[in-house]
């Protein structure tokens, strides 16, 4: 596979309604298969930044794809390519039925029938919804709700999958199942963008993180390093994920050797800690 | 699994729609028997059709989809109310002197009431609650996104249509939210008194209006970013009619018909 971005940001700039910037992005590029967190205190732009890769807000400045740059003309290709998942179910779900919703963007994508009615059925079972698919999606619980509007996006088959605070809304178990869903998109190698402030499932999960401040990139890199700038996160009113804080304090004490990665998560950590006995 | 916080008659008939056996019916199907039962039933203006229309759709209603007769009997309750409330006023007269069959005297009135005016109470009764029924045929049996579909199957414009899906829509999403800042006013005593309440419903119909706002534009990118260009599109399952049920459907709705011709 080449590793050439299949996403390249270039100068991006975005105002709301004449006022200070809300964005501005001078370099960001995404390869095939990366897990990225993008954190951020509440009012960042992280919002904004994912709202201008999907082409609803037209932002100034170059988005490529594959190297090639979409224009206006372009929107509905990044629209295509580029799925946003939103942070409320409730400001997504459009239709009365959980399988009317889910066909929404493949029927706007102007796909044969049989092809919308392929991709429903699929995402349908990818995410356990296959018996929701008649069921008025007004009368589900909230994490129902969470799981339609990922099978909506899930259904146009983009490249890239844009999740906004996922699991905000999203009880312990719901984030479970979310956590899930993301395991299987990572078996698959499926690229994706999470914008989140929680700094824990960000260490846990992302790869490469990417902190955002007053609309533009603050720092970007892979996510351990990132997460243990103090600075840095003190900066952006984050704060670090608390395994990492605890790995360290452990590991000035003596109790955790120098030469172990730190764990990225508690299963890790238990191996690690088991190790030491 | 499925919540629900809306437990109004409106909210438990739509509800039972989606819940319906009859849902897998063609809604043109259903669309097309509950009108022609609705217009015979107003035009033929007959006790015994309004009477056979009536029980024939409670049949189907409760033994084919299934329907609780319960939740029937008490979505009829309210328009009876009213159907009743109104056909006292013709039935009764007030006057004077007294007139009619039978009359008494009350408050210095004369309240009288003649057969011909009974008989045409009953008959304007049954005509509005059979027609009321008819239309239960298709509100209790078809969810509103299958209603919309054969609006547009006998060609409604589909501005009309989407508006009336997207109103659909919005309703359970305003009444979460308006139950939501009630909620919340009602925890800070917010009505607590009359002039109270009447100054909290006001400022909390204006949140509601500037949250909506917000909640439109908010909903609006979301359907940009899945390639909306102005027009709804949804996959919808194929309900073709059988010869069978258009030649029931048919037979049914030309029963009124033969009640009325039998009756006369």
């Amino acid at each position: 596979m080449t590793n050439e971005p299949i996403l390249e940001v270039q100068n991006l700039r975005y105002c709301y309604d004449r006022g200070r910037e809300a964005l501005h992005v001078d370099r960001f590029a995404l390869r095939r298969g990366e897990r990225v967190a993008v954190l951020g205190a509440n009012g960042a732009g992280k919002s904004t930044f994912f709202l201008c890769l999907n082409g609803v807000l037209e932002a100034q400045g170059r988005i490529l794809l594959s190297g090639k740059e979409m224009t206006r003309r372009g929107r509905n290709e990044l629209r295509r390519r580029v799925g946003i998942v939103f942070q409320d179910p409730d400001r997504q779900i459009i239709a009365s039925t959980v399988g009317e919703e889910v066909s929404f963007g493949p029927m706007n994508l102007r796909l044969p029938l049989e092809e919308v009615a392929r991709r429903v059925d699929e995402s349908l079972r990818y995410l356990d919804l296959a018996s929701f698919r008649d069921r008025p999606a007004h009368y589900l619980s909230g994490g129902e709700k969470k799981r339609v509007s990922i099978a909506d996006i899930l259904a146009m088959e983009p490249e890239i999958l844009v999740f906004d605070e996922p699991t905000v809304s999203l009880d312990p178990k719901n984030v479970e199942l979310f956590e899930r869903v993301l395991d299987r998109l990572r078996a698959e190698g499926r690229t994706v963008l999470i914008s989140t402030h929680n700094v824990d499932f960000a260490y846990r999960w992302a790869e490469r993180a990417v902190v955002m401040k007053d609309g533009a990139i603050e720092a970007d890199g892979p996510a351990d390093e990132v997460l243990s700038d103090e600075a840095l996160l003190a900066r952006c009113s984050l704060r670090p994920p608390a395994l990492l804080e605890l790995a360290r304090l452990l590991r000035e004490k003596g109790v955790l050797p120098e030469d172990v990665p730190l764990p990225r998560d508690v299963e890790s950590f238990k191996k690690i800690w088991e190790g030491q006995k | 699994m499925a919540h629900d916080h809306n437990s109004g008659p409106v909210s438990r008939i739509d509800q039972e729609a989606y819940r319906s056996n009859l849902r897998r019916l063609s809604p043109v199907w259903k669309l097309a028997v509950s009108l022609t039962l609705l217009v015979l039933c107003v035009s033929l203006r007959s006790i015994p059709v309004s009477l056979f229309v009536l029980a024939s759709t409670a049949a189907v209603l409760c033994l084919a989809g299934k329907t609780p007769p319960r939740l029937y009997l008490e979505a009829l309750g309210t328009p009876f109310v009213f159907i009743l409330l109104g056909t006292i006023a013709v039935a009764l007269e007030v006057g004077r002197a007294p007139a009619g069959d039978w009359s008494g005297r009350f408050l210095g009135l004369w309240w009288s009431c003649s057969r011909a005016g009974l008989l045409r109470a009953a008959q304007l009764a049954a005509t509005a609650l059979g027609a009321v029924s008819a239309l239960y045929l298709q509100t209790m049996t078809t969810p509103v996104n299958e209603i919309t579909s054969a609006l547009a199957a006998l060609h409604v414009p589909g501005l009309l249509i989407e508006l009336t899906y997207l109103i659909y829509r919005f309703i359970f999403l305003l009444s979460a939210t308006a139950r939501q800042l009630r909620a919340a006013a009602q925890s800070r005593l917010g009505y607590c008194g009359f002039g109270r309440s009447l100054k909290t419903f006001g400022t909390s119909m204006g949140t509601l209006l500037v949250l909506s706002l917000r909640q439109a534009g908010d909903y609006y990118d979301a359907m940009l970013s899945r390639g909306y260009d102005g027009s709804l599109r949804f996959y919808e399952e194929k309900k073709p009619v059988t010869a069978v049920q258009a030649a029931l459907g048919a037979a049914w709705a030309l029963c009124p018909l033969a009640v009325w011709l039998v009756t006369r």
